[in-house]
């Protein structure tokens, strides 16, 4: 059960990070209320996309000993949920904008998050951010990671519409 | 005589009377006498239920001689069960229920026994309210009301009209808009069920009795207090006087419909039907009526299947979407228009002004703004506005285009020469012309007379007839219910059809009774629209260029729907807030007998409004006519005596078109003090003109009443007009929403009408408008749909 939910953590520690997803969403929503219609199917390639492979990547670079655990649940909240449909909208609503003004946004939004799931769930805890000491690294550095997210999106969506059609590329 | 429903209510009644004091026996007797005495000796209840039970076999006694005259004995008895059973749930719930009590020996649980009651009472309420339900709607044999609705408006009807000699009573009233409602094509129609409704039960809340059941004079005073004195005086908080103001606005209107559409009532206010004039045939022998050109328009029965496939998929079918048709046309481009509202043959246009409303407007007529202050008329049929308005037509003001192309503002990119071109070709197209013919307005002369002594009447103060797509106009009035004579050359009348005659019908084919929901993409293309019959069978319309012409407010609907045309789309939705000033005259003016709008007034230099001279058959300017009650009534009998004037201003572009509300479909807008100003200035001018035009008083739309006799009484209207919940604001001219502009970030449209972000989306009609013209719009509709017909046209994406 620890490996599914995390020792210590029940179902209001994750009802907890859903309230704290809706929040955030709320904030992002406010700048920007909906996905384009011209960009939904782009939405949900990255959501496919992204959700998947952070998914499996977090087990991955757990094995490679660069991550700690996510218990299953957290990792399926933090990919299905918050990278695939949260960071998803942050990208419909922003992916016009300079890309310096994309990594502030990103950044600071899964920082935020990051370090209330630390809190709640006693997760992403980790001695060092690849050599850098300190759990503080460790969850600042992964922040900073997820600002690539309109970089490899933009690489990832001129791949896709080689082969698929109404993909809209920044 | 009854009807079978009432006959069985009646028996019920009379069943439920004999168990009823039966039972009064079967709870006395045991514990007086007999075995059981011990039992209900004890029971402190049995004295509680021999009250019940006995003053419920009275009730349905009585109630049962005369099932109409004692209706609300019915309704009593249904209500103590009501209470019965609600009580003993309570109990049941919240009351000590673990114990049993001995009866003839055997231990009963008590919660048995209150569940037997809960059972028994449940069954006799049911089949009373079921008998009683039917026996009313027998009784009334209602097409649309319930007969509560029905009661609170024929309630209404009798303290809101009220006068000497009144022609029609309060429930043929109620009755004649039962019918109307029934016939009425509006989906949004509902909403004068939750009114009536909301009249009929407002009077609980000051612990007063349902509206209907109230004596008359206590209706007429609680209305005068909590209707009337609660508003003007701002007596409750802002947002309860929002819904108290609109309810009974809406509940007024519904009483002069069903009053003022009765034929019976024409007599009394002055006012002949065009059918029934003297020269009818003389002025038609001047002005034969023609042949009218067939339309072909496929309706929802027609069409079986679940897709239809079209080249260029226009929504909307009106001054926009015609022109813009029939241009496409011309490029061979095949159009494939869809269309919300029905088709009515201009064969089948009447006199009867509430019928030819629910056909032509059907729910353009109930669109309000969301503090039910501001109407939004908008013409809902095949040829759109363009059947309903007054075909009046200008220019665009020049200096508007002006701030529109100005590179450092709203920057639209217009070509104005290419513009103004698009205006004469216009002009050609639909045949406008200078409306200097006998049979105008007839309020003209005493404004005139009333211009020519202020001075106004001169240059560069511009005086003069309207332009109108309008040929030997008859004087019949009736254009906002739709020419009958083919006069008005509206959209209906000449381009539509036109369009198929020159170009075949395979270049135009017209869907009727379809309304567009929802915009499907993928990626920048979209690939079809979700659209829905009346009916409510969904059809899928494919196509290779998607055109959105269905006015400032619809076409912003669709694309909010759609999550299209990003964060500025139905924003900066802007009007033509009218607002009449009616003027009473001591002579006979017969303003009704000639063309609705006549005359303009343009001054110079703009004082930011336009002056118009209005009238109306006698629904319309029931609607309109200020007064509550008596002042109302008095003043219908003036209505030949009275001309009007309708000040137009230009707004601010303020509003906003939002999925919200009961509707789903919200106009959220309210004037700026800077328009309301303008406005005030106008309607002082325009009571000015017509005192000196020999009015013996003008009288504002005000919501409290104002006859204003004089100038120095005419200048306090700025002090009696506090803000827009004072007065009566209406526009027939939505603009913006979908504002045409190069900077994506401002416009949702570029100036090539395209939406950005789509290769085969496009906006064109009012909706692109950067801010009000301010002055009528028809034609710059029109003339921008033209100069957008080759960028339609040109749009050709593969599929």
């Amino acid at each position: 059960m620890d490996e599914f939910l995390g020792s210590g953590n029940g179902i209001v520690n994750y009802l907890l990070v859903l309230v704290l997803y809706a929040s955030v969403f709320v904030v992002m929503r406010h700048a920007n209320p909906g996905v384009e219609l011209n960009f939904r199917r782009t939405y949900w390639i990255l959501y496919f996309g992204w959700s998947v492979g952070v998914f499996i990547a977090n087990f991955v670079l757990f094995k490679l000993n660069v991550m700690s655990f996510l218990p299953w649940l957290n990792n399926f909240f933090h990919t299905f949920i918050w990278i695939g449909l949260c960071l998803g909208f942050l990208y419909a609503g922003c992916y016009k904008k300079p890309f310096w003004e994309q990594f502030v946004l990103f950044a600071i939004f899964s920082l935020i998050v990051k370090a209330i799931e630390h809190d709640l769930l006693g997760t992403w805890e980790f001695e060092n951010f690849f050599g850098i000491p300190g759990n503080r690294a460790y969850i600042v550095g992964w922040s900073l990671m997820d600002r690539l997210y309109p970089l490899v999106s933009l690489v990832g969506l001129k791949i896709v519409s080689r082969y698929a059609s109404g993909v809209i590329t920044p | 005589m009854l009807t079978p429903q009432e006959r069985r209510l009646k028996i019920l009644l009379r069943i439920l009377a004999l168990l009823f004091g039966l039972a009064v026996f079967g709870y006395l007797v045991p514990a007086l006498t007999g075995p059981l005495r011990t039992f209900f000796i004890n029971l402190p209840f049995v004295t509680n239920s021999v009250v019940k039970v006995g003053v419920l076999a009275t009730l349905a006694f009585v109630a049962s001689a005369d099932v109409r005259r004692f209706r609300v004995l019915t309704l009593l008895v249904i209500w103590g069960h009501i209470i019965s059973e609600l009580a003993t749930l309570a109990v049941l719930i919240l009351g000590k229920t673990d114990y049993h009590v001995e009866l003839a020996g055997t231990l009963i649980p008590i919660t048995q026994i209150l569940w037997g009651s809960v059972a028994l009472d449940g069954v006799v309420l049911f089949f009373l309210i079921w008998f009683y339900a039917s026996a009313e709607r027998s009784r009334y044999d209602l097409l649309y009301l319930s007969p509560l609705e029905l009661r609170a408006l024929a309630a209404l009807a009798d303290v809101v009209i009220m006068g000497e000699k009144e022609i029609v009573p309060p429930e043929d009233v109620a009755r004649n808009v039962d019918r109307y409602l029934a016939g009425f094509r509006a989906r949004t129609k509902w909403i004068m069920k939750l009114v009536l409704t909301g009249i009929q039960f407002y009077p609980l809340l000051s612990f007063n009795p349902p509206f209907s059941y109230m004596n008359s004079e206590d209706r007429l005073s609680f209305i005068k207090r909590r209707f009337y004195q609660d508003v003007t005086l701002r007596l409750v908080p802002s947002f309860w006087r929002m819904i108290v103001q609109g309810m009974i606005r809406m509940g007024k209107q519904l009483s002069y419909l069903g009053y003022y559409n009765d034929p019976r009532t024409f007599e009394s206010v002055g006012y002949i039907p065009f059918s029934q004039r003297s020269d009818r045939a003389q002025k038609i022998k001047q002005s034969p009526i023609g042949e009218r050109l067939p339309l072909r328009v496929h309706t929802a029965s027609e069409i079986v299947t679940e897709t239809l496939k079209g080249d260029v998929v226009i929504i909307g079918s009106g001054a926009a979407a015609s022109v813009l048709a029939h241009g496409l046309a011309k490029t061979g481009r095949e159009v494939l228009m869809i269309e919300r509202g029905d088709y009515t043959d201009p064969s089948q246009f009447s006199e009867d002004e509430v019928d030819m409303i629910s056909k032509l407007y059907a729910d353009g007529a109930l669109q309000l703004s969301m503090d039910f202050r501001f109407q939004v008329l908008q013409g809902s049929c095949v040829g759109g506005t363009t059947v309903v308005n007054n075909a009046v037509c200008f220019d665009l003001p020049p200096e508007v285009l002006d701030r529109w192309n100005d590179p450092g503002s709203l920057n639209t990119g217009l070509d104005s020469k290419q513009v103004w071109d698009s205006f004469n070709e216009v002009r050609q197209l639909i045949g406008v012309e200078r409306q200097n013919h006998q049979n105008l307005n007839k309020g003209d002369g005493h404004f005139k007379m009333g211009l020519a002594k202020l001075g106004f009447d001169s240059p560069p103060n511009e005086y003069r007839e309207v332009q109108a797509n309008i040929h030997g106009c008859l004087g019949c009035g009736y254009c906002n219910i739709g020419c009958k004579y083919g006069k008005k050359l509206s959209m209906l009348d000449t381009v539509l059809p036109m369009t198929q005659k020159e170009f075949g019908e395979q270049a135009l084919k017209i869907v009727a009774g379809c309304e567009a929901e929802k915009l499907q993409a993928q990626g920048k293309r979209i690939t079809s629209i979700k659209c829905r019959f009346r009916d409510g069978r969904r059809i899928d319309i494919q196509g290779n260029t998607f055109v959105l012409s269905a006015g400032a407010v619809s076409s912003s609907m669709i694309l909010l729907r759609s999550g299209a045309g990003g964060k500025q789309a139905g924003k900066n939705l802007s009007f033509n807030m009218g607002s009449p000033m009616t003027a009473v005259f001591d002579d006979v003016v017969n303003s009704y007998d000639g063309l609705q709008i006549s005359h303009y007034l343009k001054l110079s230099p703009t004082r930011g409004y336009v002056i118009e001279t209005w009238f109306n058959p006698p629904v319309a300017q029931a609607l309109n006519m200020p007064g509550w009650f008596e002042d109302h009534y008095n003043n219908m009998r003036l209505y030949n005596n009275m001309a009007c004037s309708g000040v137009l201003v230009g707004t601010e572009s303020n509003g906003e078109v939002r999925i919200a509300g009961l509707t789903g479909r919200e106009v959220n807008y309210s004037p700026t003090p800077g328009d309301l100003e303008k406005l005030l200035a106008g309607l002082i001018l325009s009571g000015e003109i017509f005192l000196a035009g020999g009015a013996k008083c003008v009288i504002p739309n005000t919501f409290k009443y104002y006859e204003l006799k004089n100038v120095d009484e005419l200048h306090e209207l700025p002090n009696l007009v506090k803000d827009a919940s004072d007065i009566t604001l209406g526009t027939g001219h939505s603009q913006g929403g979908n504002i045409m502009s190069r900077n994506p970030a401002l416009g949702v449209v570029n100036e090539k009408f395209q939406v950005y972000g789509y290769d085969n989306l496009f906006v064109c009609d009012a909706s692109v408008f950067p801010s009000s013209v301010g002055v009528n719009p028809q034609l710059t509709v029109m003339a921008l749909a033209h100069y957008a017909v080759p960028f339609v046209a040109q749009n050709k994406v593969v599929s």
